[in-house]
């Protein structure tokens, strides 16, 4: 059992430090954004028809709400051994805290730029700050903040999701 | 097509409500089309025997894209957001109806000349609220403004 207090350097050193840099493996696309307009019924022209979106928009561009879409690795890729998660940098600070469990706290999206279809995001994860050990309902452990960060193809900032989380363990931290 | 215009939208002003079906298809077509693979939106089996859930449910982005079409419902192509936070309480399982109701709590015109609405929204399942979301909304100022096509320096969300 970890009863130390004290954040680990390995921690305090991703603090701000851009994390798992890549370039999305799937455009932005119309196909995906009728899927999701679908499930949820929008009618908004603009994502149904490209000669309205293009003389409204002056581009097809995808729904705000999709940004998370664009950066989420495949399933399985030929040159991949293994799964990769959508954000990989909470999962190791799950592991480097020995901290198994954990929940979204709170979570907000700022959208810079949008979305224009056939274009690959790039994304980075930036760990923002990590709390003190603090005991909830849940168990004790730490909150912390990420940010998931979108860039287009010209490296405009296209928009950041924040990641508020609280990850806990069973015994006392 | 509604297009709303900044001047006709007051602080205090309630949105019309949204209900809709959420069926065992809905759930999944929505964490697939975010690429979403968590079983837990797709696999009843593992939601439940597995992770303790009733069902399987309804994904963040999913979520997001709920909201994102209700406000366009009200403002029609031009809307534009800038900015999204949620507190989720419950999950929204397959199988329940969900409602969605909004109001405008504050509205401002910034530096940049560009038209803001703030809007609490509340997604819930009967009388339970599930999730809460407060949006900075951008409106068209006037008939030749489109949010969509301010950027830079003109686009502050």
């Amino acid at each position: 059992m970890n009863t130390s207090t004290a954040v680990p350097p390995e921690v305090i050193n991703l603090i701000d430090i851009p994390q798992y840099c890549v370039i999305s493996d799937i455009e932005v696309n119309t196909a995906s954004i009728r899927t999701m307009c679908a499930a949820v019924q929008n009618s908004n022209p603009v994502y149904w028809d490209r000669d309205v979106a293009l003389e409204k928009m002056g581009a097809q561009l995808a729904p705000a709400s999709m940004l998370a879409t664009w950066g989420r690795p495949e399933l399985w890729a030929p040159s991949r051994d293994e799964e990769l998660r959508a954000l990989q940098l909470h999962f190791d600070l799950k592991e480097l805290l020995n901290l198994p469990f954990s929940i979204v706290a709170s979570f907000e999206t700022v959208f810079y730029a949008p979305a224009v279809v056939g274009d690959l995001l790039r994304t980075q994860q930036v760990l923002k700050s990590i709390g003190e050990t603090k005991k909830t309902r849940l168990g004790s452990g730490r909150f912390w903040t990420i940010e998931m960060e979108y860039f287009d193809s010209t490296d405009q900032l296209v928009g950041v999701d924040i990641f508020n989380f609280f990850a806990y363990g069973n015994q006392e931290y | 097509m509604n297009n709303l215009i900044f001047s006709q939208v007051e602080v205090g002003s309630r949105l019309a409500v949204l209900e809709f079906d959420i069926t065992t298809t809905v759930v999944i077509a929505g964490a697939l089309a975010n690429r979403d693979y968590s079983q837990l939106h797709h696999d009843r089996g593992y939601a439940q025997e597995e992770a303790g859930h009733k069902d399987i449910f309804v994904n963040t982005q999913h979520q997001a894209a709920f909201f994102e079409r209700y406000l366009y419902d009200w403002s029609g192509s031009l809307g534009r957001m800038g900015r999204m936070n949620f507190a989720m309480k419950n999950v929204v399982y397959a199988g329940e109806r969900i409602s969605i109701e909004g109001h405008v709590c504050e509205t401002d015109i910034d530096a940049q000349g560009c038209a803001w609405a703030k809007l609490k929204l509340t997604l819930s399942v009967g009388s339970s609220v599930s999730t809460e979301c407060e949006v900075k909304y951008a409106l068209a100022i006037d008939e030749n403004d489109n949010p969509w096509l301010r950027q830079g320096k003109d686009w502050k969300p």
